[in-house]
């Protein structure tokens, strides 16, 4: 079931389109990266959907809520942190958890409970304007999952986190996923969304270029790259490239090639036929970064006058 | 829900540091300022004495000013010595006639220093006898006021009053005759007989009207009890103080000078009715000593023309604008906004919000004034009945009750400002524009009210119509209406219609009433919420 629906959404400043006809969904239990360069309508989106920009055309559902028309409703089970936690700095950690705890009717014990959890409960009594980055987006954390929302969005959710809050975050955020809670998270931070999500959004120039998930029995389905050490990288890329073979060179002895794996093999050959001593050849998964790549098309453009596969 | 949104609203602007030092500036400043505020001339020796120890201790004299101003000094130490041998305390109703000695002896004494030419001023033979002729009216004036004091005999005074009120009637009804009997065939332009014939027509204008103010307060029973002083006493001041020199000015000639007088005697008529009936109503029910001067009542009057209400307009300003601006500012609006609950009601709980702290502040002010007002005069007066004209009858509340139910009606001018500010930081989202724009507008409400005032009198002058009466911008400032008295409105300074009435062009009242006036900044406060309210809810949060 999706949590979440994007649909058709479209959204302009000032006569500039900053989301074009933007659909996606997330389900129950996902986590998804929510992957853009700087200035593709990632946050728009999120504010979008958040309810704090209206779109021009096009809606957007939380649990079959639309959220323009039923705010409270759809946002009742949403958690959320956009851009940086913007929190009340002169108020304490403690006092600003309260704020929205008196919201969703939480008591005293929830919020401290949450406070722990993010490893805060020792300066929770502290003010926020003496808390570091890393401290203000835990307190973010605790207030986005206080209530056990159905839906998380996380907007640059790592930023300031030090490698324990880092790892901290990561298990926090399967622990929810593993409830069924359905989480979107936003970074530029590829590596880190690696290990946290199960699907990607790519959004550029406001529009959708992709959306795929990165299940393992759905991975072994997509075609994979795989790193050649050659003696001659230019020649191998030419004979792989006419035998229709995609990829790119890395270095005068080595290149990759995407392919699916029963195809591996017929490659090795056409090499080896043709003179080409093969050294090595190494299986590279698919990553955050690949999708990234493929669906940005920023790989061609490296491959531009670098001699095509 | 909402309850919880204004607990969270009110946690928010009161762990403001910058707030709780306003509050506690503006409470102990405001509540003092509102105390020290009480009338200079109360029944008190402090009042009526201490101009005068100021004065001589202070002024900077040439050496011949020493002598008159060493004597008058030492004449009115004697005087309050003799007083205070006579057991007469603090509160006593006789220091009002200690006052006119005390200012007599001041003229006297002055008076013989021009006589003994220390002063280097050329007085004449002839300036010497009038001089001399005025002391020796001054002295005599003096003994019968003492005897008077030594007497107390409040009837007697009453009596002295009426007699002394009585007499200036007589005289303007004389004056009438006499101008009316001149004969100025031939001997005058006409502009000089339509100058006299108006005279005339004022001076008993003046008699009969001052005449039936007495005959109305008599029949009311009023002779011989303290609470109709001020009303005996009211019609002599007018009479002697603003009167005469009306009807011997240089300007008198002319239609003008009549509807002038008429205007003026028309709203001096409405006020000393009012008295009567407050009178009458003290006669009937044995109150007694109403509107003196001294007691903690008038202390508390003087709080809106104090600086504790501009204070509060102020708190009320960075309250609300803190409130608003600051989130945006701050970008916590977002964090607030994707709760579950409507923009609705996020701006109705800081409204709410803002209000609950702007009251609390200003009774934290009114407790910190009513404590050293009733430490230092006492707690009883709070509960003692104040009597007021209800506009057909008079009617009497505690002290109290009538101080709060007038200060409620009158917060709605602060409550006026906060919601302005309210909606300019809706509008702009900066805590420091929203602050420096509405305080403007406050500072420079003055102006705008006087030019506005100029502006309904001259649309008056053109069309007949009195706009100023029906405008919603002329009750911004109802606390000043409450306080003052609807009818006095149009002569507070800036008020409406000022300048025509300040002419006599204008008679009569000069708005419609507290009612309307409370309806019209009523419905300003709803309009400038609904436009805050509509922005929030429209308007994106980038």
């Amino acid at each position: 079931m999706s949590v979440l629906q994007v649909s058709n959404v479209s959204k302009a400043f000032k006569g500039r389109l900053v989301l074009n006809d933007v659909t996606f969904s997330v389900d129950s239990g996902e986590i998804l990266g929510f992957i853009g360069p700087n200035g593709a309508g990632k946050t728009t989106a999120i504010k979008v959907i958040l309810g704090l920009l209206r779109a021009d055309s096009g809606k957007v559902s939380i649990f079959g809520r639309d959220v323009e028309k039923e705010h409270s409703l759809a946002l009742k089970s949403v958690g959320a942190i956009i851009e940086s936690p913007e929190l009340y700095s002169y108020l304490s950690g403690y006092d600003n958890l309260m704020q929205y705890a008196r919201i969703y009717g939480i008591g005293e014990d929830r919020v401290l409970e949450c406070a722990e959890t993010v490893g805060l409960r020792d300066r929770i009594k502290d003010k926020v304007s003496k808390y570091s980055l890393g401290m203000r987006q835990r307190l973010g954390v605790a207030q986005a999952i206080m209530h056990k929302p159905g839906l998380l969005i996380l907007d640059e959710p790592t930023n300031g986190l030090d490698p324990n809050g880092i790892l901290d975050l990561r298990a926090t955020l399967r622990s929810v996923a593993a409830e069924g809670t359905a989480v979107m998270v936003s970074s530029h931070l590829l590596s880190e969304l690696e290990h946290i999500c199960n699907s990607v959004c790519i959004i550029e120039r406001g529009v959708v270029v992709s959306r795929r998930r990165l299940d393992p029995e759905q991975l072994a389905e997509q075609p994979l790259t795989y790193v050649f050490t050659v003696n001659d990288s230019a020649s191998a890329a030419n004979i792989l490239g006419n035998a229709g073979f995609s990829g790119n060179i890395i270095s005068p002895e080595s290149l990759s090639a995407v392919s699916l794996k029963e195809d591996i093999p017929k490659a090795v050959s056409l090499l080896v036929s043709a003179g080409i001593s093969v050294y090595s050849l190494v299986e590279r998964k698919f990553s955050i970064e690949d999708a990234y790549l493929q669906a940005t098309g920023v790989a061609g453009k490296n491959n531009e006058g670098g001699g095509l596969l | 829900m909402f309850k919880n949104l204004v607990t969270n609203e009110l946690v928010k602007i009161w762990k403001k540091n910058s707030v709780r030092v306003l509050a506690a500036l503006f409470i102990l400043v405001g509540g003092l300022t509102m105390f020290s505020g009480s009338g200079s001339y109360g029944n008190t020796y402090d009042s009526v004495f201490y101009r005068y120890d100021y004065e001589y201790q202070y002024r900077d004299p040439d050496p011949g000013m020493n002598g008159y101003l060493e004597s008058a000094a030492e004449e009115q130490r004697k005087l309050r010595d003799e007083c205070l041998e006579l057991g007469i305390k603090d509160g006593d109703w006789r220091f009002g006639m200690i006052n006119s000695i005390a200012v007599n002896i001041d003229t006297i004494e002055y008076d013989k220093y021009l006589i003994n030419g220390i002063s280097g001023k050329q007085v004449s033979p002839a300036d010497v006898q009038q001089l001399r002729e005025e002391i020796r009216l001054y002295t005599e004036t003096n003994a019968r006021l003492w005897d008077l004091i030594v007497e107390n005999d409040f009837n007697m005074y009453i009596d002295e009053v009426y007699s002394g009120a009585k007499s200036d009637i007589e005289s303007f009804r004389t004056a009438a005759q006499r101008l009316n009997s001149v004969d100025l065939t031939g001997k005058a332009s006409e502009a000089e007989k339509e100058n006299l014939r108006v005279l005339a027509a004022n001076c008993k204008i003046i008699a009969d009207e001052s005449d039936k103010f007495f005959q109305t307060a008599l029949n009311a029973g009023l002779k011989g009890v303290s609470a109709d002083l001020n009303l005996i006493d009211g019609v002599k001041m007018e009479l002697s103080g603003n009167y005469f020199p009306l009807i011997s000015s240089e300007d008198i000639g002319g239609g003008r000078a009549t509807s002038q007088l008429l205007a003026s005697l028309a709203s001096e008529s409405e006020s000393l009715k009012e008295k009567i009936f407050i009178a009458g109503y003290a006669v009937a029910n044995g109150y007694d000593e109403m509107t003196t001067a001294g007691s903690s009542r008038v202390v508390y009057m003087s709080l809106v023309t104090g600086l504790f209400y501009s204070l509060m307009a102020l708190f009320a300003i960075y309250t609300a604008g803190a409130s608003v601006a600051s989130e945006f500012s701050r970008k916590t609006i977002n964090m607030l906004v994707i709760r579950p609950v409507s923009r609705r009601m996020i701006t109705a709980s800081k409204y709410v919000a803002s209000l609950l702290s702007v009251f609390a502040v200003t009774f934290a002010g009114f407790v910190v004034c009513f404590l050293f007002a009733g430490l230092i005069n006492g707690f009883s007066d709070f509960f003692q009945p104040y009597i007021y004209f209800n506009g057909t009858a008079a009617e009497s509340v505690p002290y109290l009750v009538w101080f709060l139910g007038k200060a409620l009606i009158g917060s709605l001018s602060f409550v006026f400002y906060l919601t302005l500010a309210f909606t300019v930081a809706m509008l702009i989202r900066s805590t420091t524009a929203t602050i420096v724009v509405t305080y403007s507008a406050y500072v420079f409400s003055s102006l705008l009210l006087l030019l506005r005032s100029a502006l309904y009198d001259w649309i008056y002058l053109k069309t007949g119509v009195e706009l100023y009466k029906y405008l919603p911008l002329t009750y911004i400032n109802i606390n000043g209406i409450v306080f003052e008295g609807v009818r006095n409105i149009g002569r507070s300074g800036y008020e409406i219609g000022d300048v025509l009435s300040s002419f006599g062009i204008i008679s009569g009242s000069a708005s419609l009433g507290i009612a309307y006036g409370v309806l019209m900044i009523t419905l300003m406060i709803a309009l400038l919420y609904f436009i805050a309210d509509r922005s929030f809810r429209k308007r994106d949060i980038k």
